[in-house]
């Protein structure tokens, strides 16, 4: 029994192959977020169609641990490619890990995908978490760069609360971007057997 | 074209994870007011030596340009609007360094030698396949992808008529990418198991990779800085 | 060398078995050839003798399998890959590796082979094999042929005794057929023992010991070298398969084509950063099925492309019945069948993909569209459910639905069986009927005589010949 709960090779490569299909719809997304009005809203664009490919993947997901293999790889590529400090890393882990406990638990459902993918997402959060758990160490550079009056105002448009909200948009994007991805699924890949 | 002085991979991986970790939680106080800038000076060194010039002048322009900027203009200027996205034009430079050795190490390390560093840091081999996986599928989907806008275009289904649908705009795009990409991937991992990736042993990795010179003084830069931040931060 | 006794299998979802007690012997240094039509079970049989049934593809196994006198379901598959190379249909899909130096070394680097070792090896693969000019290259810009020989080079690197190939000239040119049929040549006098299920079997006619015929799952027939040969080519189509004397093939000289339209291209030229495309102005009747040829990298593909207006720098412009044509409308007026069909295969059902087609939907046209195909029990069915086959044919339909005069196919026949491939000519006729041009880049000389008018041959970017076979005019 245990042996067949090991992951195989062929589960990295389904691993790597459908990550890299998110993964290249998420940067592609992200690409946006050089205009400022857009990169507040990354994490929810990012959750609401990021879902297609993520739900396709987890229903060629049976074994536990590929998700969160999915999520670690996602955060350390984010961190590798810059700007984001360590946080990227790891909220890619627990929320691959707990993502991934979820669906293994839960068996395979709309809902369980759906819920599944939205803790999956709140991975996306690690990009801002700099701005919230340095908040010191970010201002004190604005401070010295733009005076107090500058970096006390930036503060005040970001407080602590925002974070709250940035978590529930981006966790409700993500529910309906699976659940988009689950009616899809049943459309096309359900009814052509590839699934 | 071999390039004169290598640097090594493993080095390149401690650097960004360096670079973006502590030019995101330093202050700009104390001993960072100098380790700072030597790294957001090292990507463009770095860049340099790869006769990645573009680039390179690229970032530092924009980082002398923005400091310029910060010290000269900016305190004569007001109006909510464009403090902001001044602001966030430099936060987002902040970030730059960070950027620029995430592009240098991507841009300059191919595949093979990135699991092989990865390998020789012990890193687990399903985690290895994955990654490389993964980095070999970007090219094959963006290819994919062009074929699907070439048959979008025949069919005319381009253009302003896909803004005005886009949930479908997004199916039909998506759909297809996603079915040739099930079918390359399953091929490929059949490919794959047929070449013995299951193989338990050891693997064997042909390039070799040595630490010069150069790798020692930048590992020895790297656990400075770290020494300094664990330091100052905790300390 | 190889045994199978009383083999039989059926696929994990399938309702049919794939093999039905399949007794087959192979000796050491056979060269073995399986080949039937599309689903007679060859592509099951190799994937049996690699491994990949049952380690990774389920189903049901019956019988007994034995590689070098050991039973291969008391090996794991990395142990049996290290008896078999296997080398696939699709040149793209097999590569793990992104340059050709690590692919190359990439089965051996898996089995940890020291690194001197390695290296020495992959330095006699490239000089037996003549691989100089493609070392330290991306993989994504090698031509098909060039795919195929770094493919059978790495898997041969291990030096295995047994080699497997699945329908490896599928999407290979002549001349990339030639190199292939050279490598068999060079491996089978290495002694090596080798197994190729085929469609095409010409190429093969004087290498293989025997040819395997398959049917529904059973062996048929086994057919000598020397038996082989003296088939007919209408023999041969009678089972199915493909014709070996491609020397004898005619075109058919009984169609008249219609002197009062026509189609006139104007001169057209196009260049990017690797290929220069300069073609003179021509005329063709309308309608017509012209076939495009040339060599690989004669620029067949960007040709169409030009002709159409997808590459947009070409500024096409051509008449159909001294109505012009320009640019974009070009594009407007053309419509493609791609080679990987499900690029452009976007809806739910096969009704809906016809439907999304046409400038004005309609829903009784569709219903008609489908019966002169002959696929109107297709209707509702899922279009990536399909097989191959008729995946094509409701590209063809959605082409013809667009109701645009030109459409252009891209090797539409490559991996078809005979009777499939008959079926194909059978759409071409009616498309003709249909009163479309059509453009057919293609390397498969037998289609071109079904059902062709005429061949285009292009050359480095330039017209080397346009021939029309029927130059009788009413």
């Amino acid at each position: 029994m245990i042996k067949n709960l090991a992951l195989r090779t062929e589960d990295f490569m389904t691993v790597g192959i459908y990550t890299s299909i998110y993964f290249a719809l998420l940067f592609t997304i992200s690409l946006l977020g050089y205009i400022p009005i857009f990169n507040a809203i990354l994490p929810a664009l990012i959750g609401i169609f990021g879902g297609v490919p993520f739900i396709l993947f987890l229903a060629k997901t049976e074994k536990f641990g590929m998700i969160t293999m999915s999520g670690t790889i996602c955060g350390l590529i984010m961190m590798l490619m810059g700007g984001n400090g360590f946080y990227p890393l790891l909220t890619g882990l627990i929320c691959g890990f707990i993502a991934d406990i979820l669906f293994i638990k839960l068996k395979s459902s709309t809902f369980s995908m759906s819920l599944s993918f939205a803790v999956f997402s709140l991975w996306t959060i690690g990009l801002y978490l700099p701005i919230y758990l340095h908040r010191t160490a970010y201002f004190s550079n604005i401070t010295v760069q733009y005076g107090a009056e500058y970096a006390n105002k930036l503060n005040s448009y970001i407080p602590d609360w925002t974070l709250f909200l940035f978590i529930v948009m981006t966790f409700a994007a993500s529910l309906i971007g699976g659940l988009i991805g689950t009616k899809l699924l049943t459309k096309h890949f359900k009814k052509s057997g590839i699934v | 074209m071999k390039q004169r002085i290598q640097i090594d991979p493993r080095t390149k991986l401690l650097l960004t994870v360096t670079i973006n970790i502590i030019t995101v939680s330093a202050p700009q106080s104390g001993w960072f007011l100098y380790i700072l800038p030597i790294l957001w000076g090292i990507p463009a060194i770095l860049l340099l030596l790869y006769q990645k010039y573009k680039i390179a002048s690229y970032y530092l322009i924009l980082l002398f340009s923005v400091t310029t900027f910060q010290y000269t203009i900016a305190p004569y200027i007001h109006g909510v609007l464009f403090f902001l996205s001044l602001g966030i034009i430099s936060i987002s430079l902040r970030l730059l360094p960070g950027i620029m050795m995430g592009y240098f190490l991507l841009s300059t390390t191919s595949i093979s030698e990135l699991v092989a560093a990865l390998e020789k840091l012990h890193m687990p081999r399903g985690f290895i396949i994955s990654l490389s996986v993964m980095f070999r599928f970007f090219p094959t989907l963006s290819y994919e992808y062009i074929y699907i806008q070439q048959a979008m275009a025949f069919r005319g289904l381009t253009g302003f008529s896909m803004l005005l649908h886009p949930i479908k705009a997004m199916e039909y795009r998506l759909i297809p990418l996603m079915v040739s990409a099930s079918k390359i991937g399953n091929e490929l991992t059949m490919a794959s198991l047929t070449r013995g990736l299951s193989a338990p042993n050891n693997r064997t990795n042909v390039c070799q990779l040595e630490f010069h010179l150069q790798d020692f003084l930048l590992i020895t830069t790297c656990i400075v800085v770290w020494l300094i931040f664990i330091w100052e931060v905790f300390l | 060398m190889i045994q199978l006794q009383n083999v039989s299998f059926q696929y994990q979802y399938q309702s049919k078995k794939a093999l039905n007690a399949i007794d087959l012997e192979i000796s050491v240094g056979e060269v073995i050839v399986l080949c039937g039509k599309s689903g007679c079970g060859k592509t099951t049989i190799t994937r049996l003798l690699n491994g990949l049934i049952p380690y990774y593809i389920n189903g049901e196994l019956q019988g007994t399998i034995q590689l070098a006198n050991q039973d291969i379901q008391a090996m794991e598959i990395h142990e049996i890959s290290k008896l078999t190379g296997s080398v696939f249909q699709n040149p793209k899909t097999q590569f793990y590796n992104i340059d050709t130096d690590s692919e190359l070394v990439f089965t051996v680097e898996n089995f940890g082979l020291p690194s001197e070792e390695i290296l020495n090896r992959k330095a006699m693969m490239v000089e037996q094999l003549e691989l100089q000019t493609l070392l330290q290259r991306n993989l994504f810009h090698l031509s098909g042929g060039e795919k195929q020989r770094i493919a059978c080079a790495s898997v041969a690197i291990h030096d295995p005794p047994i080699i497997i190939l699945d329908e490896p000239s599928a999407n290979l040119d002549q001349d990339a057929t030639a190199q292939l049929g050279e490598m068999i040549a060079f491996w089978k006098s290495q002694g090596k023992t080798i197994i190729i299920s085929e469609h095409r079997l010409h190429y093969l006619q004087n290498l293989a010991d025997r040819f395997v015929f398959l049917e529904d799952g059973q062996i048929k027939h086994i057919f000598a070298q020397k038996e082989m040969l003296t088939m007919s080519n209408e023999a041969l189509y009678q089972l199915g398969l493909r014709a070996i004397h491609l020397e004898e093939l005619m075109p058919q000289h009984d169609r008249l084509l219609d002197q009062g339209a026509s189609f006139k291209l104007e001169t057209l030229s196009y260049s990017n950063h690797d290929f220069q495309l300069k073609i003179e102005g021509f005329d063709l009747p309308f309608p017509a099925i012209m076939a495009i040829t040339g060599h690989n990298g004669a620029g067949k593909s960007t040709f169409a492309k030009s002709l159409t207006g997808l590459n947009r720098k070409a500024s096409p412009t051509f008449h159909i019945n001294n109505v012009k044509f320009r640019k974009k409308q070009c594009l407007q007026a053309s419509s493609i069948v791609m080679q990987d069909v499900h690029h452009q295969l976007f809806t739910e059902s096969v009704l809906a993909e016809i439907l999304l087609s046409m400038p004005e939907p309609n829903e009784a046209l569709a219903l008609d569209l489908l019966a002169l195909l002959d696929a109107s029990e297709l209707k509702d069915a899922h279009p990536l459910a399909l097989s191959g086959g008729e995946k094509q044919r409701v590209a063809i339909l959605s082409a013809i639905a667009a109701d645009k005069q030109l459409i252009i196919m891209d090797e539409p026949t490559s991996g078809l069986d005979y009777h499939h491939m008959r079926q194909f000519a059978n759409c071409m006729n009616i498309l003709r009927n249909q009163n479309k041009l059509v453009f057919i880049i293609t390397h498969d000389p037998e289609m071109i005589a079904l059902c062709c008018d005429g061949t285009i041959e292009l050359s480095q970017g330039m017209i080397k010949d346009i021939t029309l076979f029927n130059k009788q005019r009413v």
